[in-house]
């Protein structure tokens, strides 16, 4: 479980997360919600260990993080081998293929040979779509194919949770069709999945739990179905309303 | 103007021509080793953030970019002795010099290199539970080098012209052989035509063959692949 306890971060005079507290389960399906600005990302990188919190804790299975824990320090590094981070589809290296990037934390953070960190990814590649395309480059890639590799990157290190980051933000609906599927496998097989995005139908027809996060506060949490069916504050009901308005 | 030109003098001299160019082929290469080892141990001081290892790697870059190269030789090869009471010979002090100086403009294209790269693509190396050393060595030198590359192959043909200043301490790469050789058969057209032929034969080639490189999966930000 991780469990987020009044975790505040601030850039200079700027709070950007004041005090959020927040529970993932395994097999859980969680949404993280909010207008861009929030603090949906930061959030994500701190509880990755990314960015360093400035209060409050960060518990992952056993591993805590508190506001002296560094970027690199082992239990950050520890807690990001347990929870996986699928970054936006723009992030990547430009000078390595789909398949150096899927199989890099194998071979690299793993130690597995080439041959064994191929045989392990092979079946998330093919489950991907990805087979035709692992020896291209980034810039050869369309954005849906860049945002398969960042789930397959993420996903082939057999991570407890994963944090996606607007990973659907640029597919057309049959390719994030197809990634919902994964992601609804990937909990199937018990692992915690909290995703960050503005794809509220999304959110409400897969997630479990949903938290909508204003101006780094948690501003509403519940079962994701009965929040954005009901809102209650006008804040969030405003946000819904923007987002299908911009469908 | 009518003139008789004779090349045997080229033929004649061709082993030291030869050995000049050589010479001038070492001195580039140790040069440009030593310079980049300096170069990228100059470059993770100036982008450290401890202001006492920064600052004095910032004024010794400035200091060593500032000085020219044949003022460097020059004191180094005369001076030095009197005021260090350490003789080199001149070969030495030559690589020595280049290296150095070669050192503190790589450092300063390897720093600019460093500070371009965008953070998010450290960010998802680290996510996958690279420790800092990995993440130095997969993503901040493989992608300092690619980007650094154009950059430091100018600066190779550069520093390969730039050693025939080291004919003035004397030691004896082409332009220095060229110039015995005029002074003991004074066929000044015919042996510095070879001398420039000569360094055409090489750096035509090798600015060739950078730019392969620098197109290649190996070297290349993006390579188009295949």
């Amino acid at each position: 479980m991780i469990q987020v306890t009044n975790v505040r971060k601030s850039f200079g005079s700027s709070e950007i997360l004041c005090g959020v507290t927040l529970v993932i389960q395994p097999g859980q399906l969680v949404g993280i919600i909010g207008r861009s600005g929030a603090g949906k990302s930061l959030l994500a990188r701190c509880i990755t260990g990314l960015d360093s919190i400035d209060s409050g804790s960060i518990e992952c299975d056993g591993l805590a993080l508190n506001p002296r824990t560094t970027r690199f320090a082992p239990e950050s590094v520890q807690v990001r081998k347990r929870v996986g981070m699928v970054f936006p589809p723009a992030v990547v290296a430009p000078y390595r293929t789909a398949l150096d990037l899927i199989l890099e934390g194998l071979v690299y953070v793993q130690g597995l040979s080439c041959a064994d960190a191929h045989s392990a990814a092979a079946p998330w590649i093919e489950r991907l779509g990805l087979s035709a395309h692992i020896l291209k480059y980034p810039r050869q890639l369309s954005t849906g194919q860049l945002a398969r590799v960042s789930l397959a990157r993420a996903v082939v290190m057999k991570p407890d949770y994963i944090l996606c980051d607007e990973i659907t933000a640029n597919l057309d609906p049959i390719l994030a069709g197809e990634v919902a599927d994964i992601i609804r496998q990937l909990v199937l097989d018990g692992i915690g999945v909290v995703l960050i995005t503005h794809q509220i139908a999304f959110v409400r027809r897969e997630a479990k739990y949903v938290y909508y996060l204003s101006n780094g506060c948690i501003a509403e949490q519940g079962e994701a179905a009965k929040v954005l069916a009901s809102p209650e504050t006008g804040d969030l009901e405003a946000f819904i309303t923007g987002v299908e308005r911009g469908r | 103007m009518h003139y008789e030109w004779d090349f045997s003098v080229v033929w004649q001299f061709r082993g030291a021509l030869l050995s000049g160019l050589l010479t001038t082929l070492w001195l580039t290469l140790l040069s440009a080793f030593f310079g980049l080892v300096g170069g990228v141990a100059l470059a993770l001081c100036l982008t450290n953030r401890v202001a006492t290892i920064r600052i004095p790697a910032t004024l010794a870059v400035e200091l060593i970019r500032a000085i020219p190269l044949p003022v460097a030789l020059v004191y180094l090869y005369y001076v030095g002795p009197t005021l260090a009471g350490i003789t080199l010979p001149s070969f030495t002090t030559s690589v020595l010099v280049f290296s150095v100086n070669f050192a503190a403009f790589a450092a300063d294209v390897f720093r600019g290199s460093i500070a371009a790269i965008p953070r998010s693509h450290i960010d998802a190396a680290a996510a996958l539970g690279m420790s800092r050393l990995m993440v130095l060595r997969r993503v901040v030198f493989a992608e300092a080098i690619r980007r650094s590359f154009p950059a430091l192959n100018a600066l190779l043909v550069s520093l390969l012209k730039l050693t025939s200043l080291a004919a003035l301490i004397n030691t004896p790469e082409l332009v220095h052989v060229s110039g015995l050789i005029v002074s003991e058969r004074p066929r000044v057209f015919e042996v510095y035509t070879a001398m420039a032929a000569l360094y055409l034969a090489v750096i035509v080639p090798i600015v060739y063959l950078l730019r392969r490189l620098e197109r290649s999966r190996w070297f290349a930000l993006e390579p188009i692949g295949n």
